[in-house]
């Protein structure tokens, strides 16, 4: 119970990274309206938190009590949040800062504050994907979402941008309820057990009488997650949310929290809750066939890019949650956690690669808007930006040879071997549905005639940004070895919080 | 005499929870709620929980309870004062949420059974609580500071004088 100073190892990513939120913002007081030397700070710091979380790799097993554990599964998932957060800083400055003759968009809000607040839910984020107690989960949960909150309000001058916030909050506040409830039951049908290790273990020692509320509880936490990963029939705030919200916000929400609530919910339900796979089992499978079947099918008919990559989104955390089945065999939890991770680095790339396009061909239009109509004939003026969107949106419908495929190909070819065949049925039919709406975008940028030519001023830090995803997709789907390899040796790494599974943890005295 | 003391107030509390729901006023209902509030803070003192005792009447009765009373006396305007009243199908949802709740309560309870254990009696002391927040929970503990920081920065970046007039359409009203 005493406090080993060695446990702060675990926590280094988390303490640079709101080290640095604070740094931001003060700085931000001293030097005004310098955006750029913000931007440069928050970037170069965000490097540096990518490679403390290299390097605390396999500082493996719990600390702080069994609170946190820095495993591989941690350590790779930091390392991808930080790598997140960096893209979505570099996206911002030019989405913050418009042009003088464009509308306005994206003024009034102050640089510092806006990535203070980006890195605070980066930090939750990181507290999330770590979490080994309900304690952290929920408290990283909380972290981040209340940072979401403000990052999609923080236009608030537009009321599209309120309504977004608002309606975030009010729904995230209703679901923390569901988990915090369920979380509540839990700890009572465990004898008052937090560590998820210790849950797992009150769970198995209970044998077959278990109470009804164990069940409730658990039904619970996972209508928690499920709404924050956004899957069906939690998913009603994502359109709307993500539409409303700064667009390179939208972009890291789309990719960072989901990440996270996956992990999390893989370390809860597989982790600590495989006795009771009997039950939430079935319940994941038609969530998980329902997400990502309504995310293709209503993805279909959107009209405007934001909402389309929206619905996309929801039917990406279908296929995830294909994924976190898997996991929960525990025989293929390995090459389900690994693939998993691979799909997560391999979507952050290519929807936020599309998401800076998207801001790119909106800020071409004097009314800022982001009909899909906007790219219409895209490819004659701009030939190398419509080869990256195509090449986004291939990857997005997973098509090889792109890092979408081997995303897919890994998670799905887990799930067979898991044995559920029936679901990635499922999954490849609605693969095949997507492609028609990730396609129609590349159609109509190099086969249709254009109406209004959208012309692209492109900004030095959002070429950058596509130049990065661009280059990433083509490297993990042509040679998609390294990253699978290191993925690998992270899953086979992770504190398996599974009753079966010797963690030496430290005595809970109180 | 514990026992009288503990019939009273339980049934203050129940009396009191009652009519938070029941008013018509939102004032009053916020009133109702303090004294709620109080009577548990009684229980939990009986329950030797004097820490959680103590914030429930610094916490709850006076800082939120405080706040919700401004807030309502700064929103309301005459007679718009009275909550809308639900439609039945509404009613009836919330009469099924609730009866849930009851049952999930009721089970947790039967399993459990109603014993006379005596918890250790230095559980609730501030003592117990605090060592048990600086050891075991010293990690949550950091952390809620990092998400208390978050929300007082957010809130100041969301309500605050925009530091460039927006020039947009929508913003015309909004503007500082």
């Amino acid at each position: 119970m005493t406090f080993n100073p060695s446990d702060i190892l675990t926590i280094v990513p988390e303490i640079a990274v709101v080290a640095l939120a604070m740094l931001v913002i003060l700085t931000e007081l001293l030097i005004t309206r310098r955006e750029t030397v913000l931007q440069l700070m928050t970037v170069a710091g965000l490097l540096v938190v990518m490679a403390l979380a290299v390097l605390t790799f396999d500082k493996a097993g719990g600390a702080f009590n069994g609170m946190t554990a820095g495993d591989g599964l941690s350590t790779f998932m930091k390392a991808l949040l930080a790598g997140i957060a960096l893209l979505a800083v570099l996206m911002s400055r030019d989405y913050l800062t418009p042009p003088t003759d464009a509308g306005g968009e994206g003024r009034g809000v102050r640089h510092g504050e806006y990535y203070g607040m980006l890195l605070i839910a980066t930090c939750g984020m990181m507290i999330l994907v770590s979490a080994t107690d309900l304690v952290t989960v929920f408290l990283g949960i909380e972290t981040t979402s209340i940072a979401l909150y403000v990052l999609a309000g923080i236009r608030s001058e537009r009321a599209r941008s309120g309504e977004a916030a608002l309606k975030y909050f009010l729904l995230g506040a209703f679901a923390t309820g569901f988990l915090l409830y369920g979380m509540a039951l839990l700890y009572g049908a465990t004898g008052g057990k937090t560590n998820l290790t210790e849950i797992g273990r009150a769970i198995t020692d209970l044998g077959p009488d278990r109470p009804v509320y164990l069940y409730m509880g658990a039904g619970l936490v996972m209508i928690g997650l499920m709404f924050k990963v956004a899957a069906v029939p939690f998913h009603f705030w994502a359109p709307d949310v993500y539409q409303g919200s700064p667009t390179p916000v939208t972009a890291f929400m789309s990719a960072g929290p989901k990440a996270a609530a996956l992990t999390a919910l893989i370390r809860v339900f597989a982790g600590a809750l495989p006795d009771l796979s009997a039950a939430w089992g079935p319940a994941l499978w038609v969530v998980a066939a329902l997400t990502m079947t309504l995310g293709n099918i209503v993805a279909i008919s959107q009209k405007d890019i934001k909402r389309m990559l929206a619905y996309s989104s929801i039917a990406h955390a279908g296929y995830l949650l294909v994924g976190a089945l898997a996991a929960a065999n525990t025989g293929t939890y390995n090459s389900a956690t690994a693939g998993i991770m691979f799909y997560l680095t391999a979507y952050y790339l290519m929807n936020i690669g599309a998401f800076t396009i998207a801001i790119l061909v909106s800020r071409a239009r004097e009314n800022g808007d982001y009909q899909i109509d906007d790219y219409k004939g895209m490819a004659a003026l701009h030939p190398w930006t419509s080869a990256a969107m195509a090449l986004f949106m291939i990857s997005l419908a997973g098509i090889p040879p792109t890092a979408g495929f081997f995303g897919k190909l890994y998670v799905f070819s887990a799930a067979v071997k898991a044995g559920y065949i029936s679901l990635v049925v499922i999954a490849v039919l609605n693969s095949a549905l997507s492609v028609f709406y990730y396609l129609r975008i590349v159609v109509y940028m190099y086969m249709q005639p254009e109406v209004k030519p959208a012309r692209v001023r492109m900004a030095p830090a959002m070429a950058l940004v596509i130049v990065i995803c661009a280059l990433g997709i083509l490297k993990f789907g042509l040679l998609p070895g390294d990253l699978m390899r290191w993925a690998d040796r992270s899953a086979s790494m992770t504190v398996k919080p599974s009753p079966r599974a010797a963690v030496a943890l430290n005595d809970h005295d109180q | 005499m514990e026992l009288i003391l503990f019939i009273i107030t339980a049934l203050v509390a129940l009396v009191s929870a009652f009519m938070v729901i029941t008013r018509r006023t939102p004032i009053a209902s916020v009133l109702y709620l303090v004294l709620t509030f109080f009577c548990l803070a009684v229980l939990y003192v009986m329950l030797g929980a004097q820490f959680i005792a103590a914030m429930q009447i610094v916490v709850y009765a006076g800082a939120i309870m405080v706040l919700f009373l401004f807030v309502l006396m700064l929103l309301s305007q005459r007679g718009a004062q009275t909550w809308e009243v639900a439609g039945p199908m509404r009613k009836w949802l919330g009469f099924a949420a609730a009866g849930g709740v009851l049952l999930v309560a009721a089970t947790a309870l039967q399993s459990v059974g109603v014993s006379d254990t005596v918890l250790d009696p230095e559980i609730g002391t501030v003592s117990s609580v605090g060592s048990a927040l600086f050891r075991r929970f010293l990690l949550p503990f950091e952390v809620a500071s990092v998400l208390l920081l978050g929300a007082i920065i957010g809130v100041v970046a969301m309500v605050k004088r925009k530091p460039y007039p927006s020039e947009t359409e929508e913003g015309v009203e909004h503007g500082s």
